[in-house]
């Protein structure tokens, strides 16, 4: 009967709680709350820590009920005083069924006894329940920080004093000044941090762990100073494995106004930043040199808290300590609830036509307009959020990393489309209108969906590259000797055959000059026999003949001191960093020693494909992809280039630092690889020369410069693309 | 042995015997469940479908093994029997019902039918009687003996003799079933009793405390509810044993406690019509109201008066649009303001817009939303209510919180004052306090889920004794009502003329008195039954097979009653029923073609639709409604075919969800107001 459901002022089970004369339990203690504009109270049972929250008509009906008074009685005489605010039939038994189970109201009849442990065996079922249905996050309670807090109370109610704010403002300020002063180191220790080894991890995750105790010690504090209590201080074990520390601090509940709560939500940032600025001006202030390692250390305790803060522990959007200032602050309990009630009302009302959809209860417009921001928001933050712990922890533990992401894809995409679904499917309230519900639901659905699985668009696979030249010879000393002359600088144009450098060699020179005068007197020798004897005549030949030969080789050695380029093209010294050969002059160079190239003036791209995507590209080279480069520098134009030529083997040697994330590049190293830059994952060298040759970036870079390569495939849908992507980047870390 | 049978017939006579006192069943504590939900009502359902098997052939094998048993049996003459009887009655009290014994006494009890109801139990009722056994749900199509098959189930409770209710869906069902037991059970020495209603406290009482107590739902939970009202809160076994000590009674004011219950506690139940009973009955709760002359009902009674009054003064579209589907009504803006406007001439109590709003779109979705002789009727100046899934009459019943006022208004009857609830309790918690609970329908297949959800019922399906050769025509689709109702009408004048048995089934008692008259002017004599004379309606439907006749019935009218067919109607083809609308679930569409072709007779079902069928006008999908309409041919049928699959599973949905509904909130208000329970 649909008015069984609307109907509220009387209830048709009226009659079992009409006659009863119920009253709230002695010990239960009731504290005036203001919420914004609102006024809640709270009742509080010291013995089991629950709270309840009553609105100010159902305190004044619970205020009523005496024990004495029937609670008919007291419904009407909330009907005479409180007019259409008064609660009706309906709210008055829910309200004391609740209060029932939370044990907070006593009946007039015997209680039996029965029923109390049938009661306690719910509460603990339900306590089990929690805890195994919730393994996810595993609650272990450890210390009790109560006696320490009161031994200490003087100190605490100091620290969350105006003085203690004083204190931190001005460490804050002091902090903020130095680390700004020098940004640029700052910056640069960065990097560092994220290439960091086993041993380096785990002293990072010690650093966080002590970090977050201090911080849950902060909310303790700050509660025991505001008045309260904490009791319990332990480790959530997030799936089991990953333990977060967390501080029971339910009595901030009961504060009557909301600056306490607001505090004790924040102390924990407040202390932690405090921890941090104080790190942060050690750090600004200490040498490296010195102690490398608590500098290090302070340099983790800042990014740590930084990120910690502002990603998780600020962030309303997350259910952690920003959420519940903003809660506090925006006057409105149970925000996240009460936000997606509204949305779904929205939804119901205006996307459905849902008419009979009742609004849930909001105070004002500002009110539904955070709610709504926030439901908006809330979730692809939180969505956004798990995938990034989910890739970073698949970084090391593909596995894992797997399995929590199998997890919460159940939990945040499975879960709730089934209920979606059930919801579109069997939800009385959509009677009538399921099929528009359902139509709606499948063109916002369905719009996205058919153009990510059937639109094809183009798609592109990228690689890292470097420009070299196409051919580069190699200009090596043809005898010892040492430099005499530069004939060519580096980058200067030769033509084949122009010397570049000579060197010289007094040794060879003595030879030839011995040499030279052996052979002048063998010549007068064969001279003077060619008058005598003939057997002379051919002794003096032979010998003339064999110093001849000896003459040319030596003259040829003296020829090879004059470097020629090997081939047309720019002169490059060997040494990457030296700009020209001046150096080397008067330099002794072994035989064969390497002192520079002469490079081609056509220049090639050489890039290096990860594996996992280079079977896709070479399957789409059959169909030719479309390949264009962009040279660093030239950020607008790309250049259509040809593949001519792949190599053989994949390799992870990077044999040029400059594609090496280390380098700002974009490949990943393996960390520790001490000298050599190994990457994290085998890559496929493959050379490009850019198709047209005149005046392009390509062909008027120099070569070395980075450049990247997009190899275009053929169109494809984004859906099919995604799923592409995803299991390369799955292959390449499960199978690495 | 001379013991033992000396035992037999001191049974039931007299002085109530230890199993009989109450506090035999509160010395077992009541163990309360709760519904389930999230991943536990999932694996709950996956449960229930895992769980619900045809009849597996252990049991075949075995109940022939009892048949054969049985037929060995027949041989011996009276006295041996009763030798045997006996034998067999003690080594169920000594060892129990397993195995062996539980065989020796099927097969005794089979034989005892065969002795004095001249039947011999074929196998599949065996087997239907082995699930009971096992407290399942057994599914045996219409007219393979039910009734029957109970008896060896019963038997065995009666024995044991702590109680056993055979609960069927009527009083008419009960008596009837009792007189063709009672024999069979008196044979084995085990005393019947039956419930009718009217009857009085003792002999209510002595009803029950007989080892087969037959009775209708109804009886019993409201009995349930009578006992409850006299007991103490909370019935325990000390206070009764203490009460049963002492003289005078401390724990009721009225004398003692155990003599002014007339139920010895819920032990064992068979559940005749199962379906019906457990499922279509629990939508609403049970309800004992009563006329309380005190403050508090005056003054709610005046409130539901005020509104039905002033209910009549809004007018249609202009103070409140009324949205058929979603079978609600809302006030606009004008109407608002004119509700506004009365608040002076009004109590205070009206004042705001709060209650004042709510109260009368009560009323008037009462008015508007309430069809005369669909869901009640008028008789004598009174207002009866008609239970729209049966069609019956529940005269003395009221809606609550003042529908009924508003609809008295409607109707112009003098408004009748409230009653307040004083004991109410849900057909699902009812049923799960008996210890053990059995149930046998010919339709339970599709409702499997809940039957185990609730009362952890498994379905089994027992396979029928003679292939089914009943045709099913296809649907006829009609765009009209009217068309729909023609054609039926000129089917039946030419089945009638060829001489053929016809049952059409109805929805409500105003469609069959209009298929009545339309009938009638084309000079077919027909026979109307409404479900409100029982027994009449027994003996009618039981003639339905006769060569051309007519019979218009709602769907409940003489239910469980067999219509068997003369030779003629079986040379010409067996009955035809003729159905005139979906029901909200197939199951009870099954129901109704089930009354034709039972036992392996000829027999004919056709289905009459339009697409003005209230399950279609509330439940179809607008689009499939449209393209039905404006097409012909395949596509039409196919299109029909979807929207009614599509109408009946979202209103069994819905059906589902209100039981649930109901469920859960006596569930859980039970928990919490624990104090009070009654």
């Amino acid at each position: 009967m649909p008015w069984e459901e609307v109907g509220a002022t009387f209830s048709d089970i009226w009659y079992r709680v009409a006659e009863s004369r119920p009253r709230l339990t002695p010990h239960a203690n009731i504290i005036r709350q203001r919420y914004g504009p609102t006024i809640a109270y709270i009742v509080e049972d010291p013995a089991s820590g629950q709270y309840y929250r009553l609105s100010e008509s159902a305190y004044f009906f619970v205020g009523l009920l005496d024990g004495r008074r029937t609670v008919d009685d007291a419904w009407n005489a909330c009907n005479a005083q409180l007019g259409d605010e008064a609660p009706t039939q309906r709210e008055c038994v829910q309200l004391l069924s609740q209060l029932q189970l939370f044990g907070l109201l006593l009946g007039d009849n015997e209680l039996a006894a029965d029923m109390v442990l049938e009661r306690k065996l719910k509460a603990r079922e339900t306590r089990v329940k929690r805890r195994t249905g919730m393994w996810v996050f595993w609650n272990i309670p450890l210390y009790n920080p109560e006696p320490f807090l009161d031994r200490h109370r003087r100190v605490i109610e100091l620290i969350f004093s105006r003085w203690g704010a004083l204190v931190w403002l001005v460490t804050m300020s002091v902090a903020a000044y130095l680390l700004i002063r020098s940004a640029g180191r700052f910056g640069d220790e960065f990097a560092g941090l994220l290439a960091l080894d086993p041993r380096g991890m785990a002293a990072m995750g010690a650093v966080f762990l002590v970090l977050r105790a201090i911080h849950e010690m902060g909310h303790a504090a700050a509660c025991k100073a505001m008045g309260g209590r904490s009791t319990e201080i332990g480790v959530i074990m997030i799936a089991g494995v990953l333990p977060l520390p967390y501080c029971d601090a339910t009595t901030a509940w009961r504060f009557a106004r909301i600056r306490p709560r607001v505090l004790v939500s924040a102390a924990g940032v407040i202390v932690e930043s405090l921890i941090a600025a104080i790190a942060g001006i050690y750090w600004a202030l200490a040498d490296p040199a010195v102690s490398p390692t608590l500098v290090g250390i302070a340099y983790q305790v800042m990014i740590i808290s930084g990120v910690s803060t502002l990603l998780f522990n600020l962030n309303p959007l997350l259910r952690y300590d920003g959420y519940y200032i903003l809660s506090d602050l925006v006057g409105s309990p149970n925000l996240s609830q009460r936000s997606r009630d509204l949305l779904r009302f929205l939804i119901e009302r205006y996307m459905f036509g849902l008419k009979s959809s009742q609004p849930p209860r909001v105070r004002d417009r500002t009110e539904a307009t955070v709610l709504t921001v926030f439901g908006l928001l809330s979730t692809p933050y939180r969505i956004f959020i798990g995938l990034s712990i989910v890739l970073l922890i698949m970084d090391r533990y593909a596995a894992f990393g797997l399995l929590l992401g199998g997890m919460m894809a159940a939990m945040w995409l499975v879960w709730p489309v089934l209920k979606i679904i059930g919801y579109l499917a069997s939800s009385p309230k959509l009677l009538g209108r399921r099929g528009r519900a359902c139509l709606v639901t499948m063109t916002i659905v369905g719009i996205p969906l058919v153009a990510l699985g059937l639109v094809p668009v183009s798609s592109a696979e990228y690689a890292p590259a470097i420009v070299e030249a196409k051919h580069a010879a190699p200009l090596r000393a043809g005898e010892s000797g040492f430099v005499r002359r530069i004939e060519a600088r580096a980058g200067q144009h030769v033509a084949k055959g122009d010397p570049v450098v000579t060197l010289r060699s007094p040794e060879l020179e003595a030879e030839a000059a011995r040499l030279g005068a052996q052979l002048d007197r063998a010549q007068r020798q064969v001279d003077e026999a060619m008058s005598g004897a003939a057997l002379d005549f051919e002794v003096a030949l032979a010998a003339r003949q064999q110093l001849r030969l000896q003459y040319d080789r030596v003259a040829q050695r003296l020829d090879a001191l004059v470097l020629r380029a090997p081939i047309s093209g720019v002169v490059a010294p060997s040494d990457g960093t030296a700009v020209d050969f001046d150096n080397i002059v008067g330099r002794y160079l072994p035989h064969g020693a390497l002192i520079g190239f002469v490079s081609s003036p056509e220049l090639v791209v050489r890039a290096l494909v990860p594996d996992r995507s280079y079977a896709h590209i070479l399957a789409g080279a059959e169909s030719s992809p479309n390949v264009t480069v962009r040279v660093r520098g030239h950020a607008g134009q790309s250049v259509p280039g040809t593949i001519t030529s792949r190599a053989p083997m994949g390799t992870r040697d990077l044999q040029n630092p400059a594609y090496a994330r280390l380098t700002s590049g974009s490949i990943a190293v393996e960390p520790s690889q001490s000298g050599r830059l190994v990457a994290m994952e085998t890559h496929w060298l493959v050379k490009i020369e850019a198709d047209d040759s005149t005046d392009n970036p390509v062909s008027s870079a120099q070569p070395g410069v980075r450049a990247r390569v997009r190899f275009g495939l053929a169109r494809e849908p984004l859906a099919a693309q995604l799923f592409r992507r995803g299991t390369q980047y799955l292959d390449a870390r499960l199978h690495r | 042995m001379s013991l033992l049978s000396s035992s037999i017939s001191a049974r039931g006579a007299g002085d109530q015997r230890v199993d009989d006192r109450l506090w035999a069943s509160l010395a077992r504590p009541f163990v309360r469940t709760t519904p389930t939900r999230g991943a536990d009502a999932i694996a709950e359902r996956l449960a229930a479908r895992a769980l619900r098997r045809r009849a597996p052939a252990r049991d075949r094998r075995e109940a022939e093994r009892i048949a054969g048993r049985a037929a060995a049996h027949s041989k011996l003459s009276e006295s041996a029997f009763d030798a045997v009887v006996v034998e067999c009655r003690s080594s169920v009290l000594c060892v129990g019902t397993t195995g062996e014994s539980l065989g020796e006494a099927y097969a005794v009890a089979c034989e005892a039918i065969r002795r004095h109801v001249g039947l011999t139990l074929h196998v599949e009722q065996i087997m239907g009687a082995l699930a009971m056994s096992r407290g399942c749900c057994a599914e045996m199509a219409t007219g393979e003996g039910k009734t029957i098959t109970a008896v060896l189930p019963a038997a065995i409770e009666g024995w044991i003799g702590r109680g056993m209710h055979v609960i069927t869906v009527n009083d008419y069902l009960a008596d009837r079933d009792a007189r063709i037991t009672g024999p069979v059970f008196r044979r084995l020495g085990i005393t019947v009793g039956v419930l009718q209603d009217g009857m009085p406290q003792p002999e209510r009482k002595q009803a029950y405390a007989r080892c087969v107590t037959y009775a209708a739902d109804k009886q019993v939970i409201f009995d349930f509810l009578r006992d409850r009202l006299v007991s103490p809160l909370n019935p325990r076994l000390a206070s009764l044993l203490l009460d049963e000590l002492t003289r005078e009674s401390r724990f009721t004011p009225g004398g003692r406690w155990g003599d002014m219950v007339v139920q010895r506690g819920l032990n064992a139940a068979i559940v005749d019509e199962a379906d019906s009973v457990l499922i279509d009955e629990a939508v609403t709760p049970a309800i004992i109201a009563q006329e309380l002359p005190d403050d508090a009902t005056r003054q709610r009674t005046m409130h539901f008066r005020i509104a039905a009054e002033l209910a009549g003064r809004f007018e249609r579209q202009h103070d409140y649009t009324v949205d058929e589907r979603q079978h609600t009504v809302r006030l606009t803006d004008a109407g608002r303001d004119r509700l506004a406007g009365l608040a002076g001439e009004l109590p205070p109590f009206w004042a705001g817009p709060r209650r004042s709003e709510e109260l009368l779109v009560r009323a008037i979705s009462a008015r508007e939303l309430y069809a005369r002789d669909d869901d009640y009727i008028v008789q004598e100046g009174k207002l009866i209510i008609v239970d729209r899934s049966t069609g019956r009459l529940l005269d003395g019943r009221q809606w609550q919180l003042g529908v009924h006022q508003a609809v008295e208004a409607k109707e112009e009857l003098d408004l009748s004052d409230e009653r307040i609830t004083s004991a109410r309790v849900s057909y699902q918690r009812f049923f799960q306090r008996y210890r053990k609970l059995s149930g046998m329908t010919g339709t339970a297949w599709e409702v499997s889920d809940e039957l185990w959800k609730y009362y952890r019922l498994r379905v089994v399906r027992v396979p029928t004794h003679r292939p089914v050769i009943r045709a099913k025509a296809a649907d006829r689709v009609f765009t009209t009502e009217a068309e729909k109702f023609a054609a039926v009408a000129k089917r039946t004048e030419s089945l009638h003329h060829e001489g053929r048995a016809v049952l059409i089934g109805t929805r409500s008692v105003a469609s069959s008195e209009r298929l009545g008259q339309m009938l009638s002017d084309r000079g077919v004599p027909c026979r109307i039954l409404n479900a409100t004379r029982e027994a009449e309606e027994a003996q009618i439907v039981a003639q339905a097979g006769r060569s051309g006749a007519v019979t218009v019935a709602t769907n409940m009218a003489g239910r469980g009653t067999d219509i068997i067919i003369d030779d003629t109607t079986r040379r010409l083809g067996g009955l035809v029923v003729i159905a005139t609308e979906r029901h909200a679930e197939s199951r009870v569409d099954r129901q109704l073609y089930g009354r034709a072709g039972r036992q392996g007779d000829p027999g004919l079902a056709e289905t009459y639709i339009s697409l003005e069928d209230q399950l279609v006008a509330r439940h179809g999908l607008k689009l499939l409604v449209a393209l039905t309409r404006s097409t012909r041919g395949t596509v039409r049928r196919l299109a029909a075919r979807v929207l009614w699959g599509m109408a009946q599973w979202s209103s069994g949905r819905r059906a589902a969800v209100l039981r649930s509904e109901s469920a859960k909130s006596d569930a859980w208000i039970d928990l919490a107001m624990h104090h009070h329970t009654r």
